[in-house]
């Protein structure tokens, strides 16, 4: 499991530096293998807003671009991304920039025309393995201010090798609980507002296996747009904790997942057959899972299922057919407590790690 | 005990640390590391960058296992130490693949008199 330390320290903020927190907690029982940058190592790249853009003279596939970085005049930057346009801020880098991989940005002349700095991409910055043209900012993101104090990239990632009588750390929540108990302190857990819900449409759920399942709960969400962009807070804390994000709803899943340790899973309510069962499995039914694998189930599998078929190996994997996508309007949310050891035969069957957390 | 042993097995003084973890066959469990006889604990490869190599899992014998092989826990308890043998060895002669000791190349054994 993978956390970011300032995401942490949020929770509980004891005043030792990150090597003492380390230790800290590998002497607790929570080892830690690793401790890794949150970014590589890069400086004076600020917030920029691309102003215009003219197609360069000379180069099909250069354009220049007039950049205000929130300094007296707006800069020339020639650049080559396929994402750039007017009105766009993403992070540029100023003349004498220290990008990583060594890379200073001078003033210089591309095919004649001159450029003042670089537009970046989430690559250049050592963000990402890879990108696709450059990284895209919130409208809201202040034009000027230091990429590293907006994306707080001061930060380190610490991974931690979980022993299996430790799950209630699978969380960032529990790994607080801990510190907070290591040091004497006080912390703060995630302060939430009941949201009442404002139709009064349900699905049903029908628990067939109560022993397995000693609490399923779900709620109808509608209209949701899953096309909408997740803050880019939350994809960073995502991209911290080792997720890449996938769009909102499922972003919002895993975030609770890692935030809480409380594993949620998304159904595209329009997709579903009626109401929701809890339920073994017949012998012989299939499923194809969202890993792109079709399994075929027996009747020791506990899964969710709508009165057609199978949708989801409970508490494991959902199922392809009832995924959320990007056409999604309608979200059944499912939040469950299934029996742990049940889950770990099944998982070990089945190939899938799997481990499992404290009922609420 | 374990520090005196390190500090014989690689002929120099060693630092050590026991570090609580967790095997389902003892409780309580530990496992000791020593300093990365590669960097002295400075951080490098070999080690993670931690400073620390894990060298053996140990603990006190779980009651359910002498449970049921017909011992009395309440009477006896047992130290469990597992050490890897080849693991130590590669760590004290620098030796960098595993495989090497399952070959048998005489070349390679006669080495270690």
């Amino acid at each position: 499991m993978q956390i970011s330390e300032a995401w942490l320290r949020e929770y509980v903020n004891p005043p030792i530096s990150t090597q003492e927190l380390v230790a800290q907690l590998t002497m607790a029982g929570l080892e830690i293998d690793a401790t890794t940058p949150a970014a590589a190592v890069f400086n004076h790249v600020v917030v920029g807003q691309v102003l215009t853009i003219e197609q360069h003279p000379d180069a099909d596939r250069l354009k220049v671009c007039q950049v205000e970085v929130g300094a007296e005049q707006p800069l020339q930057i020639v650049c080559g991304a396929t994402n750039v346009r007017p009105g766009l801020k993403i992070p540029a880098a100023l003349i004498g920039a220290e990008l990583p991989g060594d890379f200073k940005i001078k003033r210089s002349k591309l095919r004649g025309v001159e450029s003042m700095g670089m537009l970046c991409s989430a690559k250049e910055l050592g963000l990402a393995q890879d990108a696709q043209g450059l990284l895209e900012l919130p409208e809201t993101a202040p034009v000027g201010i230091d990429i590293r104090e907006y994306l707080a990239l001061n930060d380190t990632l610490i991974e931690l090798d979980l022993t299996p009588n430790r799950a209630d750390c699978l969380s960032m929540e529990g790994i607080a609980r801990e510190l907070a108990v290591l040091n004497r302190m006080a912390w703060t857990p995630t302060q939430f507002t009941a949201h009442t819900a404002t139709h009064t449409e349900v699905i049903a759920v029908d628990v067939e296996t109560p022993a397995a399942c000693p609490r399923y709960l779900g709620r109808l969400i509608k209209n949701v747009n899953a096309k909408a962009e997740t803050p880019m807070w939350m994809q960073e804390r995502l991209r911290r904790s080792g997720l890449r994000s996938l769009g909102p709803l499922i972003d919002v899943t895993n975030y609770v997942l890692i935030e809480l340790g409380q594993p949620l899973h998304a159904f595209d309510a329009d997709k579903l057959h009626q109401g929701i069962s809890v339920r073994k499995a017949q012998p012989g039914e299939q499923l194809a899972l969202l890993n792109g694998q079709t399994i075929t189930l027996d009747s020791d599998t506990l899964v969710i299922a709508d009165q057609q078929k199978p949708l989801a190996l409970a508490g494991i994997m959902g199922g392809n057919d009832s995924a959320v996508s990007d056409e999604t309007c309608t979200v059944f949310l499912e939040c469950a407590f299934f029996y742990p050891t049940r889950n770990c035969r099944e998982s070990t069957a089945l190939w899938f790690t799997h481990r499992f957390i404290a009922p609420l | 005990m374990s520090t005196i042993f390190y500090a014989h097995f690689f002929e120099k003084d060693i630092q050590v640390r026991f570090r609580p973890s967790y095997f389902p066959f003892t409780e309580p469990s530990a496992e000791v590391d020593i300093e990365c006889v590669m960097c002295n604990g400075e951080g490098c490869r070999v080690c993670g960058f931690s400073g620390w190599l894990e060298v053996m899992g140990c603990g006190l014998i779980h009651p359910e296992v002498f449970k049921s092989v017909g011992i009395d826990s309440e009477l006896y308890s047992g130290y469990a130490f597992g050490m890897g043998v080849e693991r130590l060895t590669m760590l004290r002669y620098g030796i960098n693949d595993l495989r090497l000791f399952f070959e048998n190349d005489l070349k390679f054994l006669q080495q270690f008199n």
